[in-house]
């Protein structure tokens, strides 16, 4: 029995044994398929990214074709994909030569910019790798080839001519304009001189009174009679009224009896004539110098000090004016004087 | 603003009539200088000061001291010389050792009529004590502001021959005094007057004829003389032309302004020419008016330049130049 025991005991112990050893082995099987699909996905993802980015660039480099004949244009295309902070620097080429950058094309996705390059001399050359910055990072277009070749030329076969003479350029406007700037500056400044000398000198003229070339008496008149027409004091223009009346005499005084009465105070006009007649200078009477003072001072008030003269007191004020200027005149000059 | 300038006339007429009375009254004393009265009766209307130029002994200090008299007004009289100080003239603090505090002394300027006499002996600070006093009509002695009595008059004289030891007056401080007479000689006729009131016994007694309330109450009535915009245009033109003279045909006189007169010239030609229609007992001002005292209110307010000093030609040549030239209304 304790031998059935025992080897129940051993049986039980051996079970449980590989029981174990089982458990053992499938934990260390499972660990092992865990850490091969690690490794699975992390080659599938480090050769997908490879391939993701080697199939879209941020920037590329095109040419139309790699073979062209000396002189031949080709299209050079630069193209990233990206829009903002990028900078394309001058394009550097080593025997080829750029005959023109265009505008910088702005797509949705990038930017394109196209230069027109061609080449002088034969031979292969290498478009260098061009360095663009994209959001302060440098990238690489890649390296381009070039071959130019020289054109074939049987010179036996070429039909000769004689050399041409030198050919003028076609004439633009650049070539003409500084004589078009000197014309039109010629042109303003005949315009002006005509303005300035015959119009303007014409419409001066025109504006300038008659009574000018009249002599000093029929001026008077032709203002005094222009005065009526104006018709102020009936306007109730009584200050002005008098205003022009004094104007006209003392204007008539200056010019007839050669005293500056324009700018003398009435006091300074009366005593003037009065010693022009002591002097016996002018032909007048008393009766007119008096007319004169009571005329001068009557407008002063109006002028100065509001007073407003009646109807027929203006009448006989205009008729005084009249006369006074009909009186007042300078001593003929006789023939024994002149002489003198 | 529609002005009765009939009612202004007659009440002028019948308040300006006490001008006869102190005319009359200067006279008697004054002999042959009307132009000096007239200024005087200006300055005391027109509440401004007068600086007069004239050679000693031509009775400048007479005839402020005879208005004062005339007017029942307080006078007093400074020399100025070159040790004067501010003090001197406007007043200052006394100790009182009986008190044992400071106590103000006023100084000569407390009065109604002033006469700074030759100015232009004392030096800067004692005339800018003056001149404030004259501009600001009040004085401050110590921590105390005290305003003057008005009426107001200064009077400062200037000796034109000597001019060793003077210090002329700046233009800025020339310019706040109304008018600048230039007095000279009196007439032969004149003068043996004079020669026989002095030989005789001295002057005539001055008796008060007006009150320093008349004066004042005829200031204000100064202010009402109606001015036409036609006389203002006039005053206008001729300070401009002090100014600006190639645009009033004047070009020849460009070279000979250094400078023309200030805002303060049309202010006191135009209250000058009030006054002088008041004294000649009118309610409104006629270009006669601007005319009698266009040169003694301009007269210090232009400056000439060296050009004119060389070829001698003064400041009341070019303004002789100017009326000449500028259209009377």
């Amino acid at each position: 029995m304790c031998v059935n025991k025992f080897k129940e005991l051993k049986k039980g112990n051996i079970h449980r044994k590989l029981e174990e050893n089982f458990k053992e082995a499938q934990a260390k099987c499972s660990l092992s398929f865990v850490k091969g699909v690690r490794e699975i996905g992390f080659f599938c993802f480090f050769f997908l990214s490879f391939s993701v980015f080697s199939q879209n660039p941020v920037v590329k480099a095109q040419i139309e074709t790699s073979q062209i004949r000396i002189g031949e244009q080709i299209e050079l295309k630069i193209s990233v994909k990206e829009t903002k902070n990028v900078i394309i620097p001058k394009l550097k080429l080593k025997g080829l030569e750029v005959v023109d950058s265009l505008k910088l094309d702005t797509l949705r996705t990038g930017l394109v910019q196209k230069y027109i390059i061609t080449g002088f001399d034969s031979g292969s050359y290498y478009i260098p790798q061009q360095q663009i910055f994209v959001r302060n990072q440098a990238y690489l277009t890649d390296s381009l080839l070039v071959n130019v070749a020289t054109v074939a030329v049987d010179t036996t076969k070429i039909k000769k001519f004689p050399i041409k003479s030198i050919k003028k350029e076609p004439l633009v406007f650049d070539d003409y304009k500084i004589y078009i700037y000197l014309a039109l500056v010629i042109l303003v400044i005949i315009g002006f001189w005509i303005y300035y000398f015959v119009i303007r000198k014409r419409k001066h003229k025109e504006d300038e009174p008659t009574y000018r070339v009249l002599p000093p008496y029929e001026e008077a008149m032709y203002k005094l009679n222009e005065l009526d027409e104006k018709k102020l004091w009936q306007n109730n223009k009584v200050k002005e009224y008098y205003s022009e009346l004094t104007d006209i005499i003392r204007g008539y005084i200056e010019r007839e009896l050669k005293i500056p009465a324009l700018e003398k105070t009435t006091d300074e006009i009366l005593e003037v004539i009065k010693d022009c007649h002591t002097a016996n200078t002018i032909t007048t009477d008393k009766q007119t110098i008096q007319k004169l003072k009571a005329l001068l001072q009557e407008a002063d008030l109006v002028k100065f000090a509001k007073s407003k003269p009646l109807a027929p007191e203006i009448e006989e004020d205009r008729k005084d004016s009249e006369e006074v200027i009909h009186n007042l005149k300078p001593k003929p000059v006789s023939k024994d004087d002149e002489l003198e | 603003m529609d002005v009765d300038v009939r009612a202004i006339n007659e009440k002028i007429e019948r308040e300006s009539a006490f001008i006869d009375i102190l005319t009359l009254e200067m006279n008697k004393v004054i002999v042959g200088q009307k132009q000096m009265i007239e200024s005087l009766l200006i300055g005391l209307l027109g509440n401004g000061h007068i600086l007069l130029e004239g050679v000693p002994g031509l009775a400048k200090t007479l005839a402020i001291n005879t208005l004062s008299k005339a007017v029942q007004g307080s006078f007093s009289r400074v020399q100025f010389t070159p040790d004067l100080l501010p003090a001197d003239v406007v007043g200052t603090m006394i100790y009182n050792m009986q008190k044992n505090s400071f106590e103000i002394k006023k100084g000569p300027i407390f009065a109604n009529f002033v006469l700074a006499d030759e100015i232009n002996r004392a030096p800067a600070k004692v005339q800018s004590a003056l001149l404030e006093a004259m501009q600001e009509r009040q004085i401050t002695i110590g921590d105390t502001t005290f305003k003057l009595d008005e009426p107001f008059l200064v009077m400062a004289t200037q000796n034109p021959v000597e001019q060793e030891g003077t210090y002329p007056l700046p233009e800025a401080q020339v310019d706040r005094f109304m008018l600048k007479v230039v007095i000279d000689y009196p007439r032969l006729q004149d003068e043996q007057v004079i020669m026989r009131q002095n030989l005789s016994g001295g002057f005539s007694k001055v008796n008060p004829v007006i009150s320093v309330a008349q004066i004042i109450q005829a200031r204000e009535s100064v202010n009402e003389v109606y001015m036409d915009e036609k006389i203002e245009k006039y005053i206008l033109d001729i300070i401009f032309a002090t100014r600006y003279p190639e645009k009033y045909n004047l070009p020849n006189l460009k070279d000979l302004i250094s400078f023309g007169a200030s805002p303060r010239g049309s202010i006191n030609l135009a209250k000058a020419a009030k006054c002088y229609a008041f004294i000649k007992r009118r309610g409104y001002v006629i270009p006669e008016d601007v005319r009698a005292v266009v040169t003694d209110v301009l007269r210090h307010r232009i400056g000439i330049t060296y050009e004119a000093e060389a070829e001698n030609v003064t400041s009341v040549d070019i303004i002789n130049s100017i009326i000449n030239e500028v259209e009377v209304p």
